[in-house]
């Protein structure tokens, strides 16, 4: 469960047992809501840019999807679009 | 990856990989079915998850790791999640603790457009590179002619590549002609990777044998699989020439080679090109014991002295001596040698002509070929050859006088094979496996560190006609080798259960 703070908060919807203090069980089940919620919004938008990229004929996709995944992970996030151009701006200039 | 996937996707992709581990940890189809139609994925994650606690073994966290991630893990990560898992103190902190482990891998490199099939207990070879790329050299030769011959002999086998270097998964059709049917000339030549919806492959207790030299993306995923999954992994080895002969390569490709060394040594076993590169992997598998790893099993496993199936036969039609230099060009080819001895020899006033073929760097080539250019300027009969097909390369075997190959460093030497095949002499290096093949004739050795030998060489085949009679003869006493022999000989190794 995501707050509208961004911060996780499985108390504020969670089936709760008698004595009030959320199941194991619902209280997991709360933390595979969010993060399957957060994979998929990551990764749609992950491929959003590989598409943005590829249509743009920067790279094959081949070497798109390498690179990409270096950039990702030198950074331990998903990066927005502009810090992905640039460093495939400067992989480019690198290469030659 | 698909560029778009449905919004409720995600639950069933989920759904379907847990139930699919679910089977394997609890080794039994009939609870998953039943499972299938009753338990909510949580539940389902729970089980796995508890299962994977209760059994504490890396194969466990390895599975259930690559199903919620949607990317096989490196070796670390392996670690991570069963010390995470054995902490744990409920089914459902074990599944929690697994989703807190994957979670940034899942978004950041996952696949998550497919579903992924379980492979128990089969035959996979990793094909990535033929499958996806035109490029027919060394390994890929030995590649194609090997499958190829599996998948006519009915082979049971399935071949995989990998998946944006994060999974591994089936062949499009078009990849799968291009390792098996390379020489139909009707295949799609497209390198560009399609857009499928071919299952992504997790093997477990699989024998999987790697046939090519993977991408140093995928090495500590390889290292993982290795170390962790409780695959059977078979490696063909070629050389350890970036690490040898590091003084003859750049300096990245011995980095490479390093990665590549590190799931080399969680290996099972080896199958060596030649008795050279077995005893270099041999030597990496005793020195890895200083680090407390046993090491692979090392065989020696010759390729073959044959020609592809598909090359034609062709007569000689070349009135001036051709002289062939065939490789890649870089500096332990030693190209440069070959053509200081040729430059002697036509100052001598020896005619004869010299073809090179091979491609390479084009800060390599581009300086030769203008030096190539000026030599043909001054009257001699030389050129460089850069993009040659499989039926041209035929004819110069058959065409040629002799092949020259004094390499500085050899896995093997397929001119020095291909031209014995082809029934053309070889002039090539006196050590490794070059004289391996040398010596059971057709060959003249030299030390390819001498440029005066190599010279020497050369004027004795060019000069004295019945010493290439001789040598002639010595071909045709031959015994060849081929590569339905090869073929054979790995596939008996792979699926042998004895230590051999």
């Amino acid at each position: 469960m995501i707050s509208n703070t961004g911060r996780h908060d499985v108390t504020q919807s969670t089936p709760r047992t008698l004595s009030g203090r959320p199941s194991e069980q619902a209280q997991f089940e709360a933390e595979l809501a969010s993060w399957l919620d957060f994979v998929s919004r990551a990764t749609r938008k992950r491929l959003r840019l590989e598409k943005l990229i590829t249509a743009r004929g920067i790279l094959k996709p081949v070497t798109l999807a390498q690179r990409f995944v270096i950039k990702s992970r030198e950074v331990g996030f998903i990066p927005t679009v502009k810090l992905v151009n640039t460093r495939l701006r400067q992989m480019k200039q690198s290469d030659q | 990856m698909s560029s778009h996937i449905p919004d409720d996707a995600f639950p069933d992709i989920l759904r379907q990989r847990v139930l699919a581990i679910h089977e394997v940890l609890f080794d039994d189809t009939e609870a998953a079915e039943a499972q299938e139609l009753t338990a909510s994925t949580a539940s389902l994650l729970a089980a796995v998850a508890g299962r994977a606690r209760a059994l504490g073994d890396s194969r466990s966290a390895w599975l259930l790791f690559t199903a919620l991630a949607g990317a096989l893990p490196e070796p670390d990560e392996v670690l991570a999640l069963r010390r995470r898992l054995q902490l744990s103190s409920s089914a459902e902190d074990a599944a929690t603790e697994a989703l807190a482990a994957t979670r940034s891998i899942a978004s950041v490199r996952g696949v998550w457009n497919r579903r992924i099939r379980i492979l128990r207990g089969k035959t996979v070879v990793d094909v990535n590179f033929c499958a996806k790329f035109e490029h027919n050299t060394g390994i890929q030769r030995l590649v194609r002619e090997t499958i190829s011959r599996w998948v006519s002999l009915e082979k049971g086998m399935d071949l995989v590549a990998w998946d944006h270097d994060q999974i591994t998964r089936a062949l499009h059709p078009g990849e799968f002609e291009r390792v098996v049917h390379w020489s139909n000339p009707g295949r799609n030549r497209s390198e560009v990777e399609e857009e499928s919806d071919v299952d992504l492959i997790v093997p477990i207790d699989c024998d999987m044998l790697f046939v090519e030299v993977p991408p140093e993306a995928v090495c500590a995923r390889l290292a993982a699989l290795a170390e962790f999954s409780g695959n059977r992994v078979s490696i063909v080895g070629y050389d350890a020439i970036p690490l040898v002969s590091a003084d003859l390569v750049p300096a990245r490709e011995s980095e490479r080679f390093a990665r590549y060394l590190a799931y080399v040594k969680h290996s099972d076993r080896v199958f060596a090109i030649s008795a050279a590169a077995a005893g270099e992997f041999r030597g990496f598998a005793s020195a890895v014991a200083a680090q407390g790893i046993t090491g692979p099993q090392v065989f020696e496993l010759s390729l073959p002295v044959d020609l592809p199936e598909i090359w034609e036969t062709h007569d000689s039609l070349a009135a001036t001596p051709l002289v062939l230099s065939v490789g890649s060009h870089e500096p332990r080819k030693n190209q440069e040698a070959v053509l200081f001895a040729a430059g002697r020899l036509w100052d001598e006033g020896l005619d004869f002509q010299l073809i090179y073929v091979g491609r390479g760097d084009s800060s390599l080539t581009g300086p030769f070929d203008r030096r190539v250019a000026r030599l043909r300027k001054k009257g001699h009969r030389v050129e460089a050859r850069r993009s040659v097909r499989d039926q041209e390369l035929s004819a110069l075997y058959h065409s040629a006088y002799v092949t020259i190959f004094p390499s500085l460093h050899e896995g093997y030497g397929l001119p020095v094979a291909e031209s014995l095949a082809a029934g053309t002499p070889v002039i090539t290096s006196d050590f490794g496996s070059t004289a391996e093949i040398g010596a059971d004739g057709g060959c003249l050795l030299v030390d390819p560190r001498d440029d005066d030998a190599i010279t020497n060489a050369l004027r004795r085949v060019l000069t004295d006609s019945k010493y290439m009679d001789s040598l002639r003869n010595q071909i045709e006493k031959r015994k060849h080798r081929t590569w339905a022999d090869y073929a054979d000989g790995l596939w008996n190794g792979v699926q042998s259960r004895e230590a051999q």
